[in-house]
């Protein structure tokens, strides 16, 4: 397409439909969210990066250095009589006596389930299936701890993860400090902290209100217990059925008991949207598509399958 | 906030010269002076509010590990939202490989409602018509019509931040706009 020639009028309106304007506003009037990230994270990302820059850097350095030698060396160890390589000198392995790689001091792995991790040097550790407790204590040096399992490495700069391995599926979970994913391709993930769980019960307390309710339910998410956020969601739907969270929150619910394999329950949630809201019809619509997706099933009353 | 004063500090050669060095103090200053704006933008131009923090984590990685390629002819802001448009840039690419491997692996997500439990309902449905749209432009209709239309930018200031003519921003946000209109079953009238 081919731009057009025109001069542009500086105070041209950014938006012309009114019905594209409305989802506009709806994005522009979005408050931004609180950040978390702190100055001192940037500052340890920033030293990873350089350092993995310079460990590039030497490594071509080397490698070229490496080629150099072999090239300039060719003669010494070709053998002219029978065209093999022959090593000009040998370095037996059993001739040393290595001693077995202990962690560093600023180091604490532990195996909470699951076998024992693989200490391969001073800052690299290796994870079998188990669930670990990692923690790299701060201290002066540039090291990072290098965690690596069957699905891929989690580099720790300083502080503490959560690493479950099965398989080859890994989960890192960065309660304090700066850490990195590296995938099997090499693609790095700076880890975001966790949300802490430090007082986060299951139970909201009695007299929660709907918005309390709500608000409890997106921590349990954000904690990862969807069970847990299940029940709150439920409890605030069938308690407070007229509040305006209530909506939502039922959306809410038919999607995470549908995620949960829980297609009866989710079928129901889905139903009971439709009775108590039937007048919004957009979404009406889609929630009915949804509804649809799940197939027929048991009749309900309320939220409960028959 | 982002005050005059301590984006001059920050500005000034010695300042840049030493955060370039990997002095901490002088990376805290520009980061403390820039990053509710960079979050403002990244949060504008993805719409996804879990994703800022890493984003404007990478675009002050970035920049801090670029600096020595910022030569001051523009301003320091400007710099770090070409560094933040590139990094969303890559964020959207992810996102879409992402959604169709999600749209392969399930037919239901493409239209399955999503809820947050949260007052403003309908305004979060529209956000997330209008982004999911978004997501499917090129990059440069996208990143006009962010700067435009969200971001309320006008031709010039619009024009400076993304480095190209003004004729070409109004060019791009008016294509977008027709591209989005389409996109999302929305009347479309060219004046």
């Amino acid at each position: 397409m081919t731009p057009e020639i025109r001069p542009p009028d500086l105070g041209e309106p950014a938006v012309r439909s009114p019905e594209l304007l409305r989802l506009v506003q709806a994005a522009r009037s979005a408050p931004p969210p609180v950040l978390k990230v702190s100055s001192d994270a940037v500052f340890a990302g920033f030293q990873v990066r350089r350092r993995d820059r310079r460990r590039l850097v030497g490594g071509l350095a080397l490698a070229a250095a490496a080629a150099v030698a072999l090239v300039w060396a060719r003669p010494s160890f070709m053998s002219s009589r029978t065209g093999t390589l022959e090593p000009v000198a040998t370095v037996s392995s059993e001739a040393s006596h290595v001693a077995a790689p202990a962690l560093a001091a600023a180091v604490r792995v532990v195996a909470e389930d699951g076998p024992a991790a693989g200490v391969r040097g001073e800052w690299q550790v290796e994870l079998g299936d188990g669930r670990y407790d990692v923690t790299v204590a701060a201290h002066a040096g540039p090291e990072l701890l290098r965690v690596d399992t069957a699905g891929g490495t989690v580099e720790i700069a300083q502080g503490r993860v959560v690493i479950v391995v099965a398989g080859t599926r890994t989960e890192a979970v960065l309660s304090t400090g700066v850490a990195t994913w590296i995938a099997p391709d090499g693609a790095r993930t700076p880890l975001a902290v966790a949300p802490a769980e430090t007082g986060l019960d299951d139970e909201p307390g009695p007299k929660a209100s709907p918005s309390e309710l709500a608000r409890h339910a997106d921590a349990l998410l954000a904690a990862g217990r969807r069970d847990a956020a299940i029940r709150v969601l439920d409890l605030l739907v069938t308690t407070h059925p007229d509040s305006p969270p209530a909506r939502a929150a039922l959306l809410d619910l038919a999607r995470l008991l549908k995620a949960a394999a829980r297609t009866d329950e989710a079928r129901c949630a889905y139903a009971l949207y439709l009775e108590r809201y039937p007048g919004k019809e957009q979404l009406a619509d889609e929630v009915e598509a949804a509804l649809n997706r799940l197939g027929p099933g048991p009749a309900c009353t309320g939220l409960r399958p028959r | 906030m982002t005050s005059r004063a301590a984006v001059r500090d920050v500005e000034s050669a010695a300042v840049l010269a030493a955060a370039q060095d990997g002095d901490k103090a002088a990376q805290a200053a520009i980061f403390e002076a820039y990053k509710d704006r960079v979050a403002r933008q990244v949060f504008r131009m993805t719409g996804d509010a879990s994703s800022v923090d890493d984003l404007v984590q990478e675009v002050f990685i970035s920049a801090f590990s670029a600096l020595g390629r910022f030569r001051g002819d523009a301003q320091l802001g400007t710099w770090l939202y070409t560094i933040a448009a590139n990094r969303v840039r890559n964020w959207w690419d992810s996102q879409r490989r992402r959604r169709r491997r999600e749209d392969i692996a399930s037919a239901s997500t493409g239209d399955e409602p999503v809820a947050t439990p949260e007052a403003d309902f309908e305004a979060t449905q529209q956000r997330e018509r209008l982004y999911r749209a978004l997501g499917e432009l090129p990059d440069k209709l996208r990143e006009s019509f962010v700067a435009r239309a969200i971001e309320g930018m006008n031709l010039h200031e619009a024009s400076a931040a993304l480095g190209v003519p003004i004729s070409t921003v109004s060019y791009r946000t008016r294509r977008a706009e027709q591209l989005l209109c389409a996109a999302l079953g929305l009347p479309w009238r060219d004046e």
